[in-house]
């Protein structure tokens, strides 16, 4: 690799040193955007006009020290399920193909008043349904360390466009691990944030009730500074909390964690796990002692029903949400006499496979005979896993678990069994019904590809999980590493 | 809705789901889906095995209370910008297919 890897606290010091302008650093990343598209298949859309425009207001901005901070002339880029006003949103489906925002989602515009720049919009699986970016409606996109394998999903293109150096952080969107099983695979860090601590207005709603939004980048720092930028009350989402933002940063303790207590939930520590990635985890709570982190065994006795109950609320929800795209709104529709035909066609059309499948899951686990199998009793499940975190957040600060059983697949490996894919998800599905946050850290490789460690806090535990996560960055070096690289930062 | 009792979901109860979802499949289509969605709900079927107190609600991630806002007239989108949306308008209506004398499937 010819360039120097950029975080966004080196980008920060770039511009604040007046050593680079921000359309200077623009420019940089879009070159670096070309020559990695359209082989890699992270970026569903390059918005060059768009960012060079936001990258000259930056650098404005900067020269008149006008309220300016760690985002001020940072680029960046998006998943495609946000909107962005009068640029196209796919949720990279076919069906949304023409879809332009009339509006910018509220995280955007807090990005856009941070003087952040957009340079794209990232790949996904169509409207957030998969574990390996296989399901996009327009084409999968390639891990950066083996472009023969996957870089998870849904969010592989915001995970593949930080690993691959493009953009320094990028933001995900995570509703059953979507965030942190991509930034595993990719070897960044991602975080799934507590359920209502950034707004979700303006975001493609997959299912309503676990849909968290959240950035991914080298570091923790990085996550943590984006992640103030991003969260609070926002009166557009009414699930959005009131609770303060705190200065993530602030309360870092360099490579000290005396008085931290982790607990490693007994259910998550089970055969089944490649040996590698065993052997990274382990290795990685060793580290973490060391660093002063007390650990203890603790139970989360509900874990092995924590796959169906997230994937049938999920279905239910999808089913729901995505009966809006119907052929009469969204700029398209298919050819019909009439109306009941339009809604079929349009669908029958639009929608891929995986997407299909999972709303026809969901119509059927709402229906009337099956409500109360399977709906209803995923909801009550539901409730009884939140209070095993609850009753393990007693006694712990977070939680520490593997992300995967396994390293990043190869294409093809799972995608012809939707359940042997679900089963991928196995680590990071317990995380959304009960509304945590999840952070994932890369820990340490397993024949060549990333490994990553998921901590688990309480409800807005956030600066715990950063706090712990910025501890372990300062004693090793795996987020220094980069794919067909000896570059190290 | 038809389901044998071992959990299998056949092509029809399959077609059947998909008209109730609006979303056309074929014969084949159909097919293929059966024995995809069977054994995922076969796998779902262990939801039975769990113990559940007396009493436990189903509240979801934020608890009890009602979210409510006042109910305020704000500016919104205008109608064009609504109408640049849709596939197919004309003056200030959408324009769909006609609703009436549409088959049952």
């Amino acid at each position: 690799m010819a360039h120097p890897p950029l975080t966004l606290a080196r980008a920060t010091e770039l511009l604040r040193t007046r050593q680079a302008s921000s359309v200077e650093l623009t420019k940089q990343c879009l070159a670096r955007v070309h020559a990695a598209e359209p082989n890699l298949g992270a970026f569903l859309s390059i918005t060059e006009e768009h960012a060079l425009k936001q990258a000259r207001a930056a650098d404005e901005r900067i020269a008149r020290g006008d309220n300016v901070g760690p985002l001020t002339g940072v680029p960046y880029a998006v998943k495609d399920c946000l909107n962005t006003v009068g640029l196209r949103t796919t949720c990279a489906s076919k069906i949304l193909r023409d879809y332009v925002s009339p509006y910018d989602a509220t995280v955007i515009r807090k990005l856009n008043a941070a003087g952040a720049v957009m340079v794209g919009k990232l790949n996904m699986d169509e409207f957030g349904m998969g574990s390996s970016c296989e399901n996009s409606g327009y084409f999968p996109c390639k891990n950066p360390w083996d472009h023969g394998r996957v870089p998870g999903g849904s969010s592989g293109g915001s995970g593949a466009a930080v690993a691959a150096d493009l953009v320094p952080y990028t933001l995900g969107e995570d509703t059953g691990g979507s965030i942190r099983m991509p930034a595993a695979f990719c070897g960044v860090v991602g975080l799934k944030s507590t359920y209502g601590r950034v707004s979700r207005n303006g975001l493609l709603a997959l299912s309503s009730s676990f849909d968290s939004i959240g950035p991914m980048a080298w570091t923790v720092e990085d996550v943590a500074q984006v992640t103030r930028v991003i969260a609070g009350r926002d009166p557009l989402d009414s699930t959005s909390l009131d609770a303060p933002v705190p200065d993530y940063a602030a309360q870092f303790t360099g490579a000290d964690l005396k008085g931290v207590r982790l607990g490693m939930p007994k259910e998550y520590f089970t055969e089944g796990m490649q040996p590698g990635v065993a052997k990274a985890l382990l290795a990685a709570i060793d580290n973490l002692k060391g660093l002063g982190a007390t650990v203890q065994d603790v139970s989360l006795p509900h874990t092995k029903y924590a796959m169906p109950v997230y994937y049938t609320v999920q279905f239910a929800e999808a089913s729901a949400n995505l009966a809006r795209y119907d052929g009469v709104r969204f700029r398209t529709a298919a050819e019909a006499d009439d109306l009941l035909n339009l809604y079929l066609r349009t669908r029958a059309d639009g929608f891929g496979p995986e997407v299909k499948r999972r709303i026809l899951l969901g119509t059927y686990v709402l229906s009337v005979g099956h409500y109360d199998a399977y709906y209803l009793k995923a909801q009550q499940v539901r409730e009884l896993m939140r209070q095993d975190f609850d009753k393990a957040f007693e006694s712990c600060d977070a939680l520490i678990t593997p992300v995967a059983p396994t390293t990043a697949f190869k294409f093809g490996e799972k995608s012809a069994d939707p359940l042997a894919m679900y089963l991928s998800d196995i680590y990071v599905t317990a995380v959304n019904p009960s509304g945590v946050p999840g952070l994932s850290v890369p820990c340490g490789f397993a024949d060549g590809l990333p490994v990553g460690m998921q901590l688990i806090g309480p409800r807005l535990g956030e600066p715990t999980l950063f706090r712990i996560g910025h501890a372990y960055q300062q004693s090793t070096d795996w987020h220094l590493r980069r794919p067909n690289s000896e570059t190290t930062a | 809705m038809a389901e044998p009792e071992d959990g299998h979901l056949n092509v029809d109860a399959v077609l059947k789901i998909a008209h109730l979802a609006r979303i056309g499949l074929t014969r084949e289509q159909a097919a293929a889906f059966s024995g995809q969605i069977s054994s995922i709900l076969v796998h779902f079927k262990q939801l039975a095995e769990a113990d559940i107190p007396t009493g436990t609600n189903t509240v979801g991630a934020m608890g009890p209370e009602d979210l409510l806002r006042a109910d305020e007239v704000k500016p919104s989108m205008t109608r064009d910008e609504f109408l640049a949306l849709v596939p197919k308008s004309q003056g200030a209506f959408v324009v769909v297919p006609a609703v009436m004398q549409q088959s049952e499937h």
